[in-house]
């Protein structure tokens, strides 16, 4: 459970906060404060996961996160106080796992680390024994046969009825349901003001799966139409 | 192809109908000013001439004048005096004097009723009108007179040109008579008793020298020496008396009634009178005394008549039959002929009324004053004279009637009218003059301007052109005469008169170009208030509007270098706070992370955790509002990006209220809400809009009285969709106060999680996405409104 975490962050206080933060949850963290220092540190440790500013003095996150992707293939998280849809997007297609903006949430920040080293730490055995009816939504992973849900390699506990729903929307992701559909299909009776009773089972599963269950990346509410499964590459 | 035919049809049905009327209306006329001028004779088909009443007349005349003859009466001879045979003819004289030498004559001889006759008929003159009016032409007349009296003048006063009577009367055979007295034969044409001229007769067998297949009727007067008139036609007698009493509406004047007889010197005279059947004009040459000369007489004229009467008649029924199909076939397409009188309407509805009015105004004038004013005479006479005024009447009718394309315009005016008020009732033209005066608004300036100056121009020319008529045209030739008599003053007047219209034109055209300038500069003055500012406005060079042009133009460019710096200002709003905000992110994210870890520290006192807690509070809000003033701002300066879709507000509205459902319930408060059940279609964010309404609801929870209800609606209201929320304030709330301005919180004093910009969030995201968002309070009720405008799209799949 000693993984590596390389935190790098010009604020020198923000880096020693978030270190004392995954320290309590037992990781091993190494620091930087530049660019520059980051690649030093990766090149001397077994780094499992890198957490980077974006924006950082001699060498900038995006710059020294392409530096990395050239040789390694960990998971790196963004921080930055940017929080435009477009920084975050140009920061997901330059290679980033994952962005999270400032200021964040410490227990948030805390989830996606651990989600993201375990999903690494899996998908490694995972690929060793792939299996042929397993269906990947990012860090998710449903298995019909089984009608069990994975989130990073762990099953979810889920109700019946919960399960019902992951195994429409995992079937159908990218596609709109109105709360009628899914209604109409999982309690197999017409609905009548179906949405209070979907949106509940809805926020439930979210609790379980998101990892901000308050901005849901995966669960996802289309105002005035319906919900769906936001369809997500898997990187394996 | 479709339409062309539809067209064809509606031009089609209205031309059918319209030459149907116009030849029914005419071809009516006709027939009944042919009836009531042949006096209903040109009616009877089958009646020749001698059924008519003027023939009746015609012969009776004959008869009185042959007694006249015969007896040697009176006024016979002092007539004798005064005419001359063929002078009368050669001075011109008119037929209304020949006529009212007739019936003196005749009154000396008529008798008492004939005397009376004579008088009444003076007055009204019907057979003069008849005359004049009808195809009897005035020589015709006169033919008639020439035949008595010169059988007069030769016979008894004038023996020198007693061979010249005889030759005119044998000429005219379409009448032959014989005039008998004492037994002696005095005068007659017919050829074979010419001889017995003269003599005693032994026997009065007249008619066997005629061919009755020429001469088909036959009137005796005193044959049987009794006093009467015998008449035969076709060899049958005719019933002249009736009961013997002559009354006016008996058909033959005629001696013979027991109140209408003879004197004593007719007693002893016997005249027969035979009329051809079919009358003959007679040319003779009498070139040795006067050329020729034609003579068909009187009857040859009503003969004549007769047949003219039947063949117009007979024209008139065709064209009245031919009327009568296109009217039907005008019938069969009357849906078509409608729309084409609605769309006639609808063309007369452009005229003025001051030419409606000229063209009613005129009608009478077309219509013959004559003929009105004979017409209403008529109707005088009528009221005055009783039924004896009926030929007048009848007359001023006919001519009346003759006038067909009068009638025709007036009926086609009427109907004009009746389509001008049905296709456009209370929506008439407004009349020229108050259009000149007001109605003239709606048109662009520069159109205005030039019309208004083509007036002034127009009455400028008209007035003086006026004048110059006034002065040089009262007297016909009066202008050539000016000029040859004047010609330098005319000359300088016309030439004068000519400069200042040129003037006028000229400077219609110099006006013309500045008021479209002016145009052009009103438009540019338009589009600059409608925001358009690059574009400056380009007069041509030599615009009299040069300077006020170049002013326009920099005011223009002031505005838009204006709006320019603005924008950038804007942008650098949008920046700043983007930085600001930013550099408030760093230290936040610090502060929140060790206010976790001293959460998370657990030697610690109470109040020191409670002091944790606050800190994290306020960490927490700080962050909202960093976030909040950050979107808030790029909202206002329109930079927020919106992904509008087609979505369901009503669907958008359960969703949010599902979402807000844990919230909702921990409030303690109770939710009406009134949905429809139908999808109300939107294009918008959804995202942004789910804000908007997390935010109302969240207001409305955060600042509700306790226990108290929170009324959600949606209706549509013709194409915008309405979403009220209402709620009962906690807090007294202050009408002054803008509420969805930014930071402006309900109550000042109250410290809560919220950033006081949710309101403000809503109204920025609302407008964002197309809606309006609108706060009025009552008291303590709370509205929100936010409207939308509605798609009519359903969303896709």
């Amino acid at each position: 459970m000693n993984e590596c975490v390389l935190v790098v962050d010009d604020d020198r206080e923000i880096v020693r906060a978030i270190a004392l933060l995954l320290e309590k949850e037992g990781y091993q963290v190494c620091k930087a404060y530049d660019g520059m220092g980051a690649l030093r540190v990766l090149a001397e440790q077994p780094i499992r996961l890198i957490i980077m500013d974006v924006m950082m003095p001699k060498l900038d996150g995006l710059s020294a996160m392409m530096r990395i992707r050239e040789r390694k293939n960990l998971p790196i998280i963004l921080l930055s106080a940017k929080t435009e849809e477009t920084d975050k997007v140009l920061g997901l297609s330059m290679g980033a796992d994952d962005y999270v903006a400032k200021p964040f949430h410490p227990a948030e920040l805390t989830a996606r680390v651990r989600s993201h080293l375990r999903r690494y730490t899996y998908l490694g055995d995972i690929n060793a024994r792939q299996e042929s009816d397993e269906l990947w939504n990012g860090r998710l992973c449903y298995r019909p046969g089984e009608r069990t849900l994975y989130a990073d390699g762990e099953p979810v506990k889920l109700t019946a009825t919960e399960t019902k729903i992951v195994d429409l929307l995992m079937r159908n992701r990218g596609r709109i349901f109105p709360a009628e559909e899914i209604y109409e299909r999982i309690w197999e009776e017409p609905s009548f003001s179906p949405e209070n009773t979907v949106m509940v089972h809805i926020r439930h599963i979210r609790e379980k799966i998101e990892l901000n269950p308050k901005e849901p990346e995966y669960l996802k509410v289309v105002w005035g139409i319906g919900y769906k499964m936001e369809k997500i590459e898997t990187h394996f | 192809m479709d339409t062309k035919w539809k067209r064809s049809k509606l031009i089609f049905s209205f031309a059918a109908f319209f030459l149907g009327m116009t030849l029914f209306i005419n071809s009516l006329l006709s027939v009944i000013g042919i009836a009531v001028s042949s006096g209903g004779a040109a009616l009877d088909w089958q009646g020749t001439y001698q059924d008519t009443a003027a023939f009746r007349s015609c012969m009776a005349d004959y008869l009185e004048v042959f007694l006249g003859i015969a007896t040697g009466g009176k006024g016979w001879r002092s007539y004798g005096t005064a005419g001359q045979y063929g002078d009368s003819l050669a001075e011109g004289s008119s037929s209304e004097d020949l006529l009212a030498e007739y019936y003196d004559i005749l009154s000396g001889t008529g008798g008492a009723i004939v005397q009376e006759k004579a008088e009444t008929e003076w007055e009204y003159w019907p057979e003069a009108e008849a005359l004049e009016e009808s195809v009897v032409s005035v020589p015709q007349v006169e033919q008639d007179f020439q035949d008595w009296w010169g059988n007069y003048h030769d016979g008894y006063w004038s023996s020198s040109s007693e061979k010249s009577f005889m030759r005119e009367a044998a000429r005219n055979k379409n009448l032959r008579y014989a005039i008998v007295r004492y037994n002696k034969l005095l005068y007659t044409n017919i050829d074979g008793l010419k001889k017995q001229t003269g003599s005693l007769l032994d026997n009065l067998d007249f008619e066997e020298q005629l061919s009755p297949e020429e001469y088909n009727f036959i009137l005796w007067f005193n044959k049987d020496d009794d006093g009467k008139t015998r008449i035969f036609r076709d060899g049958a007698e005719l019933e002249i008396y009736g009961d013997g009493m002559y009354t006016p509406n008996k058909r033959w004047f005629v001696p013979g009634y027991t109140n209408f007889n003879v004197d004593r010197a007719a007693e002893d005279t016997v005249i027969f009178l035979a009329a051809a059947r079919e009358p003959k004009l007679y040319v003779s040459g009498d070139y040795s005394e006067y050329g020729t000369g034609q003579y068909g007489g009187r009857l040859y004229s009503l003969y004549e008549n007769q047949r003219e009467a039947k063949k117009e008649l007979q024209r008139a029924g065709i064209l009245l039959g031919a009327s009568l199909l296109l009217l039907l076939s005008a019938f069969f397409f009357r849906k078509d002929r409608r729309l084409a009188e609605a769309a006639v309407g609808r063309l007369t509805g452009k005229l003025w009324l001051e030419a409606k009015v000229l063209l009613f105004l005129i009608l009478p004038l077309i219509l013959g004053l004559s003929g009105v004013r004979r017409v209403l005479a008529g109707i005088l006479s009528l009221l005055r004279y009783g039924t004896g005024a009926l030929d007048y009447m009848q007359n001023a009718c006919v001519s009346l009637f003759e006038n067909r394309a009068a009638v025709t315009a007036c009926f086609w005016l009427l109907y004009l009218w009746f389509l001008d008020r049905k296709a456009n009732k209370g929506q008439q033209k407004k009349p020229l003059v108050t259009g000149l005066l007001t109605g003239d608004l709606a048109l662009p300036v520069q159109k205005r301007m030039i019309r208004r100056y083509r007036l002034s121009l127009a009455v400028w020319l008209l007035i003086p052109a006026l004048c110059l008529a006034a002065l040089f045209l009262p007297a016909r030739g009066y202008l050539g005469w000016a000029f040859s008599r004047h010609p330098l003053p005319f000359l300088f007047f016309v030439l004068a008169y000519l400069a200042f219209g040129a003037a006028g034109v000229f400077w219609l055209k110099k006006n013309r170009r500045l008021a479209e300038d002016l145009g052009a500069f009103f438009g540019q003055v338009d589009a600059v208030r409608n925001g358009d500012l690059t574009e400056p406005l380009i007069l041509p060079e030599d615009t009299e509007l040069a300077k006020v042009k170049d002013s326009l133009n920099a005011i223009q460019n002031g505005l838009e270098t204006a709006l320019q710096e603005k924008l950038r200002s804007e942008q650098m709003k949008v920046e700043l706070v983007a930085n600001v905000s930013h550099d408030i992110k760093t230290p936040l994210t610090s502060i929140i992370s060790y206010v976790e870890l001293l959460k998370q520290e657990e030697e610690l006192p109470e109040h020191v955790k409670e002091f944790i807690q606050i800190l994290g509070e306020k960490s927490e809000r700080l962050k909202t509002i960093v976030q909040d003033v950050f979107e808030i701002s790029k909202a206002a300066s329109g930079q927020l990006p919106v992904e509008p879709e087609n979505l369901d507000l009503g669907k958008l509205l359960r969703q949010t209220l599902a979402d807000m459902d844990a919230q909702i319930r921990q409030s303690g408060l109770l939710m009406k809400v009134s949905l429809p059940e139908e999808p109300v279609f939107l294009f918008a964010d959804g995202q942004r809009l789910y804000r908007v309404f997390q935010n109302l609801i969240q207001n409305a929870l955060s600042y509700s009285l306790e226990g108290s209800r929170v009324f959600l609606t949606l209706k549509t209201e013709g194409s915008v969709a309405l979403v009220t929320i209402r709620n009962t304030s906690a807090g007294e709330l202050d009408g002054s106060v803008n509420f969805s301005e930014r930071f402006v919180r309900g109550d000042a004093s109250r410290t809560d999680g919220g950033s006081g910009l949710g309101l403000s969030i809503a109204k920025s995201f609302t407008e964002a996405c197309g809606g309006t968002l609108r706060i009025t309070t009552d008291a303590d009720l709370f509205t929100v409104t936010t409207a939308f405008p509605v798609c009519q799209v359903s969303p896709g799949p």
